[in-house]
Parts: structure tokens; sequence; C-alpha cells
């Protein structure tokens, strides 16, 4: 009999598979405690980073309009000058992210702060198409409104609650890099079926690299190295093709967070120091969410890392129990 | 919102995320997605290992032919260089280059005027097509293949 199993029930199995995942790790216990210590540290960074960009308030403003297509958040803007605006928006989200920094646990400052750094997000992406460094802050400070309130002795389902939006922006974050990977896995079968250069070529990374510096007309630290000896780039390539696709994967393998955190990291680092791709401002999410995670055991079991891996975990497994399993010794007498 | 509610929130929440911003990406026409939605497609086709391009190099100087053509960005005595990029003068170049392979006369004045209003001595300049192995430019900056698609002198 052939049993067919509709999209819907599909879909749901899943879910309830993703759920029962969840649970066993999203606990409101140690997991809650440590989130809760972290919290506060992501408006410390986004108040450091706020107050950084505040230098170029002036440079802005002599920049002058030229170009600006305010962004649907900045609907008040052309009814006030162009300097008043933008002063408006730096001032705004800065001293909302130190409100918010001072009092983290409060809905009503999670609120402005991410209020205020949408502001300033869409000031910077009015002037054609956006710079998307800062999305993943933006959209964890609209994910973190949502952690519930604390009393003092909270009850079991807000701790739970509270690690599970923890978790929730973990797991956003992890999405981004899956698509940018599964993106590239794509894009790599339409190359190969037109016999062109592709993701897994062995010269990929050098082709990128090479392509970026050409039209910079820049060069890094590490692009000579990989520019002339390409292979050297397959291998770390095909890690990163690795790490993106199967992000989300790993926001519910817990053991891996702090791996994939590193990994991310040396992604965005390598990138910069082969074809000077500036993507600094994710890694501090990376460190507090990921290097950090509340929901990482406490030790790291290589073993379980190693079988954990998407993919390449079971052939590791299947080898060690091919290598390593004995069978059972039957040339020794019985002993009575 | 308790837990069993988040954790439906949550989903929604992902699910919505990469449905519109990928959405947004294969619909749209433009470079743009639906801000502040994105589709995370950076950097998904690895760039061919023979590339080609258009640029527009100085061959002479107020009457004096130079041995090898200079970019124009090269000579900021005669190439006056406010206002405009490398990334503008790489763009210009190649709505000219097209301008010129389709005979478009009208466009091909008009770009022209884009460019020769920076001119501050007399000059001609040619418009090239241009093809290079990506690794060895980079490497040695050496073109394999060259075209003047046409040159242009500059009265001042």
């Amino acid at each position: 009999m052939n049993m067919r199993i509709s999209p819907t029930i599909a879909a749901r199995m899943a879910y309830e598979r993703m759920e029962a995942t969840l649970d066993r790790f999203v606990k409101g216990g140690v997991d809650f405690e440590k989130a809760k210590i972290l919290i506060p540290f992501f408006y410390y960074f986004l108040f450091f980073i706020a107050f950084s960009r505040l230098e170029g308030l002036n440079y802005m403003i002599a920049e002058g309009a030229a170009g600006f297509a305010p962004r649907f958040p900045l609907f008040w803007a052309p009814y006030v000058p162009y300097g008043t605006a933008v002063t408006v928006v730096f001032l705004t989200w800065t001293f909302s992210a130190l409100l918010a920094s001072l009092f983290p646990y409060i809905r009503a400052a999670r609120i402005l702060a991410f209020v205020g750094f949408f502001e300033y997000h869409a000031l910077m992406s009015s002037f054609g198409t956006p710079n998307h460094q800062l999305d993943h802050w933006l959209w964890v400070s609209f994910i973190l409104i949502f952690l519930p309130a604390l009393t003092r002795e909270p009850p079991p389902d807000a701790r739970r609650t509270f690690s599970l939006v923890f978790w929730g922006a973990q797991a956003f974050l992890l999405l981004t890099y899956s698509m940018a990977g599964i993106s590239k896995l794509v894009y790599a079968v339409i190359q190969i079926s037109q016999g062109q250069a592709n993701a897994f070529s062995h010269d990929a990374g050098a082709l990128y690299a090479a392509t970026q510096l050409n039209l910079m007309h820049e060069t890094v630290p590490l692009a000579n190295v990989i520019i002339s000896h390409p292979w050297l780039a397959w291998l770390p390539f095909l890690c990163v093709l690795e790490l993106q696709t199967f992000a989300l994967v790993v926001a519910f393998r817990p053991q891996l967070h702090r791996v994939w955190g590193l990994g991310l990291i040396l992604f965005h680092l390598g990138t910069f120091l082969t074809m000077r791709a500036v993507f600094t401002a994710p890694s501090g999410l990376l460190l507090l969410f990921l290097l950090a995670s509340p929901f990482a055991p406490e030790k790291l079991q290589w073993r379980e890392v190693a079988f954990s891996l998407p993919i390449f975990g079971r052939v590791f497994k299947y080898l060690a129990d091919k290598l390593f399993t004995r069978a059972p010794n039957t040339s020794r007498p019985d002993v009575p | 919102m308790n837990y069993e509610r988040g954790k439906k929130a949550v989903t929604i929440f992902l699910v919505t995320y990469a449905l519109v911003g990928v959405g947004a990406h294969i619909t749209s026409t433009s470079t743009e997605d639906a801000y502040p939605f994105f589709s995370w497609f950076l950097f998904v086709t690895v760039p061919p290992r023979v590339q080609s391009g258009f640029d527009i190099m100085f061959v002479s100087i107020e009457g004096k032919r130079l041995e090898t053509p200079l970019p124009l960005l090269s000579r900021p005595d005669v190439f006056l260089s406010e206002g405009i990029s490398g990334r503008d003068l790489s763009t210009i170049s190649e709505r000219l280059a097209h301008s010129i392979t389709g005979r478009r006369n009208d466009q091909i004045t008009a770009i022209r005027g884009e460019i020769e209003t920076h001119f501050a001595r007399q000059a001609s300049y040619v418009v090239r097509a241009y093809s290079y192995d990506t690794l060895e430019y980079f490497k040695s900056g050496r073109i394999a293949t060259s075209t003047v698609l046409a040159e242009f002198l500059v009265e001042k």
C-alpha cells in the first residue's frame, strides 16, 4: 500500500519534530540564567555602535541631501530641513540605545531602542541600495522586544519564554546565513550546467578575491597568497559553504553553537583579509548569541560535535563505528 | 506571550522573513529587495575566469601622442575628477561603449558631454573594449585583448 503524505501533514510533522527538539534544550533553567546575563550586553554593544557612528553626523549633513530618497520609517523627514532630520535620527538612536543599556529588561526601553535604530537604519538605506551591515542588529533588536517581563521570581513559563526569545534571535541570525549558503548552492548548480567556474571550482575563492580587488583597485594581506595559489582557498571555501548552508540546522544543535559561531566569525575575517569584504558588524552578534550560547553544553565533547555536523556527522559516525567498534571475542573458553 | 505560543510566533517570523526576503528578490525587477527584508543573495555567482570590460584612456595630450595610453584619473591636470569617481567612470565607459557599438549617436554625444566637461586641456581619448584573465590581471595588470572602439578629440 502506497502511503502519500500531504504537504500539510509533512509540514506539521516537521514542525512537531522541531518543537520536540527545541523543548529538549530550551528549559528555562540554567539557559535562562545565562541568557538573562547576556541581554544587557546586546544593548551595550548597540550603544557603542550608535555612539561610534555619531562621528559621521557632521559629515553626513555636509554631504547634503543629493540622492536622499527617504525609506518609509522616515515618512516625517521631508517636512523638516535635511540637517535637522539627520541630527534627530542620530541623536535619537544614541540616546535610545543608552536608555536600553540602562534598562534592558524594560520592554518600553527596548521598543524605543528599536525605533531609534530603525530610523537610523532607514536613513542609511535612503541613498540607493542599502548597505546590509546592520540588518542583523536591527532585526535582533526587534526580536528582543518580545522578551517577557521578569518579576523577582519569574514563573517557569516566563523563564522558558525568555530563553525561547533568545533562541529566536539565534535562529534568525543562522537563518540569514542559510539563505546565503543555499543561494550559493543553487547558483553553483546553474553555473555547473553552463560549464562556468562555480562554487565547487578549485579557484572559486581566488576568482572572488581577484574580481573584487580589481574593481576596488585595492589589495589586502592574504589576497596575493590565494590568488597566486588558488588551491589554498578551496577547502576553506567549501567549509564556508557548509557553515552557511546548514546554519539554520545548527540552531537546533546546541553542541554546535560555539563551533558555528567561531566558524562564521572566521568566515567574516577571512573574506576581509582575502577580498576586503567589510562585514564586521555581525561578528558582535555571533559572539553574543553563538559563541556565548546559553544552550551550549558546559564542556564540549569533540565526538559529540563531530557526529552532530550536518552531512559529515553521519559519515564520521559511520567511520568511527567501523573503525573503533570491537567485534565480540569468541576465541576464549568460557570461564566456569 | 507564553512558551507554546512563542514557538509558533518564532516559526511564523522566520518563515515570513525567508519568504518575503527571497520572494522580493526573485520577483523584483531592480536590485532592491523589500526593505527591511533581505534575501542574503550575496556573491552568489562565481566570477568568470576570463572577464571583459570597457575603459577610457588618454592617447594624446595637447597634441603629443602618448607612448602608453593612460587612465583619465591618472592625469588630474588634464581630467578634473571633482564629482566623478572611478566607479562612475567605469559605468560611463560601459554606457559609452554600448552606445558606440549600437551606433546610437544621440547617446554618444550626451555621454561624451558628461566626460568632456571634466577636461581642462586639449586631449584625445579612446574607448576600449578589453578582456583579461581574472587572476592574471590582478597579479600583473596584463590585459589579454584590447580593441579600440572609437577615438575622440577634445579641444580646449
